[in-house]
C-alpha cells in the first residue's frame, strides 16, 4: 500500500473512517515511519490547539446574564400561526427534491461500479470504502468520493487551502455526467481489494 | 416547553453561543450584545419550536444567522473588518516555559482569527463545542463532506502556520 494521503491520515486520526479503512490504516502505520511521523505531527497540533481552546473558555466565561432570563417574563411571545407550514409543508417539499434527485442519480450513475444489491453500489479504493446505500445518504457520500479525489491532489489541495473553497464544492456541483462518470471509473480502477 | 426548562437550556449553551459570536465577531462588547439578542430571538420564537432535540441545532442557527447579520452590518458602517479583541493572558505554569508558551498561544490566537468564516465557524462548534460533524452539518445546511474539508483545512492552515514558525518542534 502507497503512504496514506493527508486528509485521509487526518480522518483516522479523528476516528472518521470506516472500520474497515481505520484497520487498513493503522497496519499500514505499524510498517511506514513517514506515515507514523505524519500522524505524531498532527497529534501534536491537535494537541496544543485543544489546550489554547481550553484557555480560551478558561479565560472568557460566560457575560453575566441572570437578568436575560428575567426580561423573557415580560416578552410576548410569537404565536404558532406558521407551525404547519414550517414544520410540515417545507420537510415534505425537502423530501420530495430529494426522493427526485434520487431518482435521477439512480438512473444516470455510472454503470462502471458494480452492485451488489439494486439499492447498493460498493465503493473501494484507497480513499474509500463503503456500500452506498441509495436510499439514504447517497448524495453526501457521491460526494464524499469527489472530494477525496481533490485531496489526493496536492496542488488543488494547496488552492484550496489559501483560496476559496466555495469555489471547488461548485465545480464538484457543475461536473457533468460524462465528467462524473470518468471520474467514479477512474477511481474504482485504482481500488485496491 | 417550561420556563423553567428552557432557563436551563440557555444556561447549558449561554457560554457556547457567547464564544462562537467572540472567534467570529472578534470584539467582547459585540459578541456580549450578540448573545443578548440571539437569546431573545430564542425565547420570542420558542412556541414555534416543538423538538427539544433539536434545540442545538435551532439555537446555532439563530446564532449564526444573527452573527452573519452583524459582522454584514460592521463592515458596511466602517467598511473595515471588525478589530482583534485583546487577548488576556493568565499562564500558571512554570515560569521558563511561560514567554514560549505565550508566543505559541498569541500565534494560535492569531491564525484562528485570520480563518474564514465558513471555516471558523466549523472550527469554534467542533473544537469549542465538540459538536460532532453530522451535528454541525445540520446547522448550517452542509453536506457532511463539506463540512469536514472545512475542518480540515482550517487545521492544515493552523498546522503550516505552527511549522512556518518553528513554535513546536517537529523533528524527533
Ligand atoms: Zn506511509
Amino acid at each position: 500500500m502507497k503512504c496514506i494521503n493527508k486528509k485521509i491520515l487526518f480522518d483516522y486520526l479523528n476516528n472518521e473512517l470506516s472500520a474497515r479503512k481505520q484497520k487498513q490504516i493503522a497496519a499500514h502505520l505499524l510498517e511506514c515511519e513517514h506515515c507514523r511521523k505524519q500522524l505524531a505531527e498532527w497529534e501534536k497540533v491537535l494537541n496544543i490547539t485543544q489546550q489554547f481552546v481550553d484557555r480560551d473558555v478558561k479565560i472568557h466565561p460566560a457575560p453575566p446574564h441572570a437578568h436575560i432570563t428575567q426580561r423573557f417574563e415580560n416578552i410576548p411571545q410569537k404565536t404558532e400561526r406558521y407551525f404547519w407550514v414550517r414544520y410540515w409543508a417545507k420537510p415534505a417539499l425537502a423530501t420530495a427534491a430529494v426522493l427526485f434527485a434520487s431518482l435521477i442519480i439512480f438512473f444516470l450513475s455510472p454503470k462502471s461500479v458494480p452492485s451488489i444489491d439494486r439499492n447498493y453500489y460498493v465503493i473501494d479504493n484507497i480513499a474509500y470504502t463503503e456500500a452506498i446505500d441509495l436510499n439514504d445518504v447517497y448524495l453526501d457520500d457521491l460526494e464524499n468520493i469527489y472530494l477525496q479525489e481533490i485531496y489526493a491532489n496536492e496542488e488543488l489541495t494547496d488552492d484550496i487551502l489559501y483560496g476559496d473553497w466555495q469555489y471547488y464544492e461548485e465545480v464538484l456541483d457543475n461536473l457533468d455526467q460524462d465528467e462524473l462518470e470518468e471520474l467514479t471509473k477512474k477511481m474504482y480502477d485504482n481500488s485496491v481489494t | 416547553m417550561d420556563s423553567i426548562r428552557l432557563n436551563q437550556l440557555i444556561e447549558e449553551n449561554y457560554q457556547k453561543i457567547f464564544l462562537l459570536a467572540l472567534k467570529m465577531l472578534k470584539n467582547y462588547e459585540d459578541a456580549e450584545d450578540a448573545t443578548q439578542e440571539i437569546f431573545l430571538k430564542v425565547y420570542e420564537n420558542i412556541n414555534s419550536f416543538r423538538q427539544e432535540a433539536k434545540f442545538t441545532t435551532w439555537i446555532y442557527r439563530i446564532a449564526l444567522n444573527h452573527i452573519y447579520y452583524m459582522n454584514n452590518k460592521k463592515s458596511k458602517e466602517f467598511n473595515q473588518f471588525p478589530e482583534a479583541h485583546e487577548v488576556r493572558t493568565e499562564m500558571n505554569a512554570n515560569p521558563s516555559s511561560v514567554l514560549q508558551e505565550k508566543e505559541l498561544f498569541e500565534s494560535l490566537e492569531k491564525v484562528i482569527d485570520s480563518l474564514s468564516p465558513r471555516q471558523k465557524e466549523v472550527f469554534v462548534m467542533r473544537y469549542y463545542d465538540q459538536l460532532p460533524f453530522k451535528k454541525i452539518a445540520q446547522i448550517l445546511k452542509k453536506k457532511l463532506g463539506t463540512v469536514k474539508s472545512n475542518y480540515f483545512f482550517a487545521m492544515q492552515k493552523i498546522k503550516i502556520n505552527l511549522q512556518d514558525q518553528n513554535l513546536i518542534e517537529f523533528r524527533e
